[in-house]
């Protein structure tokens, strides 16, 4: 597995780069006082978080600094400790505060910067890889299409469809492993992902993403449908990567 | 004929069974044929109301269950007592049953009729309690608070829901099927119209066992497997009731802690794992409910000997939720779980989980200590507590002049 996680490595790495420029880039338009340009990247970044596979408790509590919500906080949004992206989603959508949004992203930026610096040298089991690819679109299915993390800006689709944007990577990389085992599950999952893809995109009205509530339900059942099969086949990766000794 | 028949489905408690071969055998061509249930033949007699402690504690589990978080609307004290007085009432009559009072037919009847002419007993308990916020300053009864009955908090892997929290009052009803414990359900909110109000309601059910043993919960695991031997007196004085030297009001000895916690099972992504990391998961084999390494549910792990984990993980739910040693054995609770189903939720994931339901004397010492252990456990991936509260269960009623809540309110 030693090639894998390196080249899960990198993507990783390279990808908190991006993160921590785009996130700056969300600290400008805020300060400019643009809230348009400012929801426009705050999306953006937001969107490239979840491409990283962020999801799913990966990085530990610098992730959830960065990407939790406030369900599991005693005291709700009013938590000091809900931070990061969903509290900038609200500031921005719910509260239209930009001197609250300003402060949330120094913060924001801080902990990717903190995490970027970190991550290179974190150790990664050989048991995470496999795991993480049905886990980020389970984390998907339970709090995004839910819609029990949406702040307000409505667009838990485009993160999903971020999500299987990592989920992808993570297959990708896990292939050379998974395909002597099971030479059909790499083309019956992309398969699947695309059709989710295509149920994701459907969503989009005049080009807007559109909260999960408001989705028409026939679309709905699609995206619940399609990624829900994407997952039974998924979930059959960590048994063919046959990681030895793996335990939760 | 046809009126005959009608009668004797009722007059034979709703023997389903019986009714079934006896309308296989009547010949009658146009017979309504009513298909068979077993486990469910609605015979079960009656659980004693009166005691030093209320029933549905010590009382052994039927397989249906209502919990109901009540906020007290009544204005003062005198009408507080009325509704005490009330439920105990009703209560005392539901759980030993009988024929309700017949008021003519032109006023609205006395019962339900859910049940029948014949209100049959089924094992129906009745279980009151009282969380802290009774003891706010709308009954002056702030000097009267169990010392040690808090609010719920919330732990690091909770996703608390307004809508399922709190509550003044707790009624725990539970009965050998799910018509008698609606029927009682109905029965007492009717009668109590004006001066308490569901707040939140959870249904529960406790399969048979399958194929022996314990029943399941919705993971497929045998639960509710370890509880302390609580039949034994000086057990349950140590771990189950208040009693007295323990700086309790006087009035609350005889009563108990009691939590319920409503806890989601994320079923469709737990199906998704291997048996191997479910079983690790838990600490147990998932058919037979023998812990790691060992043949029978009822054996009890060493962990002494396992202690580096190869059999049963050091992060398995059984070994930290009772680690079984010297320090953690007044940490023991006496759990009464019930499964909850409650349809699909927006994205068509089956909401569905488990009532956690137990008892104990000291909240702190006892269910907090057993939770902060279970803190970030592997099992937290596949479930979320979203609700419940802390109650006190009342002391018994001890004799037919007695009432729910006569301590509290007279002490």
């Amino acid at each position: 597995m030693a090639p894998e996680i390196a080249s899960y490595r990198g993507y990783v790495t390279q990808k908190l780069g991006l993160e921590a420029s785009e996130v700056q880039l969300l600290a400008t338009a805020i300060a400019a006082g643009q809230v348009g340009a400012a929801r426009a990247a705050w999306l953006t970044a937001h969107l490239t978080w979840h491409r990283i596979g962020g999801a799913y408790d990966a990085f530990g509590d610098l992730g959830l600094a960065i990407d939790g919500t406030a369900l599991r906080l005693q005291d709700g949004i009013l938590s000091p400790q809900f931070t990061g992206f969903h509290k900038v989603e609200l500031d921005l959508w719910q509260n239209g505060d930009l001197a609250a949004a300003a402060t949330d992203t120094a913060t924001l930026l801080s902990d990717v910067d903190e995490l970027a610096g970190k991550f290179p040298h974190e150790s990664i089991s050989a048991a995470e890889l496999p795991l993480r690819t049905h886990d980020i679109l389970e984390d998907a299915l339970r709090d995004e299409l839910s819609g029990d993390d949406d702040y307000g800006s409505g667009t838990d689709m485009a993160a999903v469809e971020a999500d299987v944007d990592g989920t992808r990577e993570l297959l990708s990389l896990l292939a050379p492993v998974l395909n002597p085992g099971a030479p059909h599950l790499e083309a019956t999952a992309t398969n699947e992902l695309n059709k989710l893809d295509a149920a994701l995109a459907a969503t989009r009205t005049n080009g807007q993403w559109v909260a999960v509530t408001q989705v028409p339900l026939a679309q709905r059942e699609q995206v619940d449908g399609d990624i829900g099969a994407a997952l039974e086949t998924l979930d059959l990766v960590p048994e063919l990567v046959q990681v030895k000794g793996l335990t939760t | 004929m046809t009126i005959d028949r009608r009668r004797f489905l009722l007059r034979s408690g709703l023997g389903a069974v019986g009714a079934f071969a006896a309308l296989s055998g009547s010949g009658d061509a146009d017979a309504d044929v009513t298909l068979p249930v077993s486990g469910n033949d609605a015979t079960l007699g009656p659980v004693p109301f009166e005691g030093r402690h209320q029933a549905g504690i010590l009382t052994a589990l039927p397989p249906a269950a209502a919990f109901l978080a009540l906020d007290v609307i009544a204005e003062d004290r005198s009408t507080l007592t009325d509704l005490f007085r009330t439920v105990t009432a009703r209560a005392r009559y539901l759980t030993a049953g009988g024929v309700p009072p017949d008021l003519g037919t032109a006023s609205p009847p006395s019962d339900s009729g859910t049940l029948g002419a014949d209100v049959p007993a089924d094992a129906l308990t009745v279980t009151l309690g009282v969380s802290s916020s009774l003891f706010d300053d709308r009954f002056a009864l702030a000097t009267r608070r169990p010392i040690r009955l808090t609010t719920m908090r919330a732990f690091p892997n909770d996703g608390l829901n307004p809508d399922w929290l709190g509550g003044d009052l707790m009624l725990q009803l539970c009965a050998g099927s799910t018509d008698t414990v609606l029927h009682a359900l109905r029965d007492i909110t009717r009668h109590t119209r004006g001066a308490m109000q569901v707040r939140w309601r959870m249904d529960g059910f406790i399969s048979p066992p399958r194929p022996t043993g314990l029943p399941r919960n919705h993971l497929g695991f045998m639960d509710g497997i370890a509880n302390p031997d609580v039949t034994n007196p000086k057990i349950a004085d140590q771990l189950l009731w208040v009693v007295k030297g323990h700086g309790e009001p006087a009035w609350a000895v005889g009563g108990s802690y009691h939590v319920i916690r409503l806890i989601r099972m994320f079923t469709e992504f737990w199906d998704r794992v291997s048996l191997h990391v479910q079983q690790a998961t838990i600490g147990r084999y998932r058919a037979s409910g023998a812990p790691l390494g060992m043949t029978s549910y009822t054996d009890i792990p060493d962990y002494a000997k396992d202690r580096h984990g190869y059999d049963v993980p050091l992060t398995a739910h059984m070994r930290l939720a009772n680690p079984r040693t010297a320090i953690t054995e007044p940490s023991r609770i006496l759990r009464r779980g019930y499964n909850y189903d409650l349809g699909v939720d927006v994205n068509g994931t089956l909401n569905m989980g488990l009532v956690f339901n137990c008892f104990q004397q000291d909240l702190l010492r006892q269910f907090e200590a057993t939770q902060t252990r279970l803190v970030d456990e592997p099992l937290a991936d596949y479930i979320r507590p979203f609700g419940g509260g802390y109650f006190f269960a009342l002391p018994g009623v001890r004799n037919s002049e007695d009432w729910l809540g006569r301590g509290l309110m007279q002490a």
